[in-house]
């Protein structure tokens, strides 16, 4: 079923099984005993539910056999622990949240559902999605499948680790200052960060309402592509999205490269960059000038401005939703989560309303300068090599903020700014880590970022890697 | 071949059974220091919007103002 050394993507099991070479209910048994191998060595999964995706899988099968040819029948998924379903519970990887049960459910889970996919369980993520690295005290630090001493990168911790590692063929994440990209940057994924607005958040977990987004973390860019058209366009029930009519997904992943311009960004606008993704970052431009792209240089605003607006927007909205539980239940939060959370008391709220105020402003002021040159942007996603988790470790609350700061210098000013990012994995590095970039786009140019990862593995061999089940 | 039932249902041990980090829990005591490391981080995200970021005199309508800029600035054939 997966070659060796590579794992299969969800376009060629939709493609087996719609020629009759699998079933759905193999794919799904084939995706439980990988899940029973590595699940002692990362932590992907809050709660597996092999009975109830054993049963969908023979329904899909039946289905597909009765002439049903749904986008995503019979694939097996599985999504961050943030989504509300009805009569069931989502943890939001905390203490406080399993206890509440889902009136309705999420928008962008209902979608799978009627596409046809099936869910084999509840990813684990950062707790109250307030994380970038995967830590979570409750129930415990998801791992790298490519080295289980290292960080996920967070807060889609488990959604990032179950993809690498094969267990499934996608996985829905969220994206509020990076937690999209970052898991997706560190175990060598593609990552669809969509523009605000894109996809609806009805049914989701909030960490900040203004800059939260829910994408699509795969094996490949046509994976995102087709997991991104089932979940996007507008929704009744969240009035940010936007009326666009979306593609499907062959039409999000067929956009002309040739004469493409991709802009790289002069000097170090996040600060210095491991030499080794740097040199990663270089490759992928000569691949995508092999494609047919122009390759320029440009001059990005300072970004820290807008890191801290976002941090400003982000810190002050989760401090409104949590006042109450942090008041109330202080010690059902782990430290780093609660002392992370808290600065939002201490923020005047016309510093929040000017960092919202000027936001429509910034962003025609940053298109009107960047993308007037350039189609995309290939930029940092992290500047450093993928962190152990003792590196990370966030026990120490005076820590935290130098550590987050560090890890989402390169992301969080996008939030801010609304943008569409993809993480595009170039790689694994000398320590067998995987290296990456992430591609910046105009709003809603999912099209143009998804038909440029589309191109990139199609032009390289490092696409689906698999990572070796620790001994 | 079929996965084995104990952990076609499995769920991650509770919180007394974690032997992980189990020093992140009971909450924060507020003390001088963390007051002031609170302020601190309010003053750095206060100053950081200031330096750059001076909204024009006028009417904002936010959410909408925002995303209106969106809409406006997707390109053609976004």
């Amino acid at each position: 079923m997966t070659r060796p050394n590579r794992l299969q993507s969800l376009h060629e099991l939709m493609t087996e099984m719609e020629a009759g070479h699998i079933s759905s209910l193999e794919a799904t048994e084939d995706m439980l005993q990988r899940m029973e191998a590595w699940q002692p060595h990362i932590n992907a999964f809050i709660r597996m539910d092999g009975d109830a995706a054993i049963k969908a899988a023979k329904a899909a099968d039946t289905a597909r056999a009765k002439g049903d040819k749904r986008p995503l029948l019979g694939a097996p998924l599985a999504h961050k622990d943030m989504f509300m379903r009805v009569g069931e519970r989502s943890s939001g990887g905390s203490a406080l949240l399993g206890a509440l049960v889902g009136e309705d459910t999420a928008t962008v889970v209902a979608r799978l559902n009627a596409a046809g996919a099936i869910e084999t369980g509840r990813l684990n993520m950062s707790e109250f999605a307030a994380g970038p690295t995967g830590h979570n005290a409750h129930y415990g630090h998801a791992r790298n499948p490519w080295n289980p001493d290292h960080i996920t990168g967070g807060s889609s911790s488990g959604s990032g680790a179950s993809v690498a590692a094969g267990v499934v063929y996608g996985a829905l994440g969220s994206d509020t200052g990076g937690s999209i990209r970052l898991p997706a940057i560190m175990c060598g994924l593609f990552g669809l960060k969509p523009t605000y607005g894109a996809v609806s958040r009805y049914g989701a977990m909030p960490r900040a309402w203004s800059l939260d987004t829910v994408g699509p973390l795969t094996r490949s860019a046509t994976d995102a592509a087709m997991m991104y058209a089932v979940i996007a366009g507008h929704d009744p029930k969240d009035p940010t999205t936007s009326r666009r009519e979306i593609p499907d997904w062959q039409g999000l992943i067929d956009k002309p490269l040739k004469g493409l311009r991709i802009a790289h960004a002069k000097g170090e606008p996040f600060g210095p960059v491991d030499p080794e993704t740097h040199e990663a970052h270089m490759a992928a431009l000569k691949v995508f000038e092999g494609l047919g792209c122009e390759i320029l240089e440009v001059t990005l605003p300072d970004c820290a401005p807008l890191y801290s607006a976002a941090d400003a927007i982000s810190k002050s909205e989760a401090a409104t939703l949590h006042g109450r539980w942090m008041r109330e239940r202080p010690a059902d939060y782990a430290t780093h989560v609660y002392s992370r959370t808290e600065a939002g008391f201490a923020i005047p709220a016309t510093v929040y309303l000017e960092a919202q105020a000027a936001r429509g402003q910034v962003l025609r002021d940053f298109c009107d300068q960047v993308f007037a040159q350039a189609d995309a942007l290939l930029l940092p996603s992290i500047t450093m090599p993928v962190p152990s988790i003792a590196e990370t470790d966030e026990g120490q609350p005076g820590a935290i903020q130098t550590m987050v700061a560090g890890i989402t210098r390169a992301t969080r000013p996008f939030n801010y700014l609304g943008l569409p990012g993809l993480a595009t994995p170039l790689g694994v590095s000398s320590k067998g880590l995987p290296l990456s970039c992430q591609l910046i786009a105009r709003p809603f140019q999912e099209r143009t970022l998804l038909s440029l990862g589309h191109g990139y593995e199609q032009a390289v061999d490092h696409i689906g890697a698999a990572p070796a089940l620790p001994g | 071949m079929i996965c084995p039932r104990r952990l076609r249902q499995y769920t991650m041990p509770g919180r007394a059974e974690m032997t992980e980090k189990q020093d992140y829990y009971g909450g924060l005591k507020m003390t001088p220091e963390r007051a002031a490391d609170v302020a601190a981080e309010a003053d750095r995200i206060r100053q950081g919007v200031a330096s750059a970021i001076t909204p024009k005199f006028g009417f904002y309508d936010e959410p909408s103002h925002f995303l209106k800029a969106l809409e406006d600035c997707a390109g053609d054939d976004a």
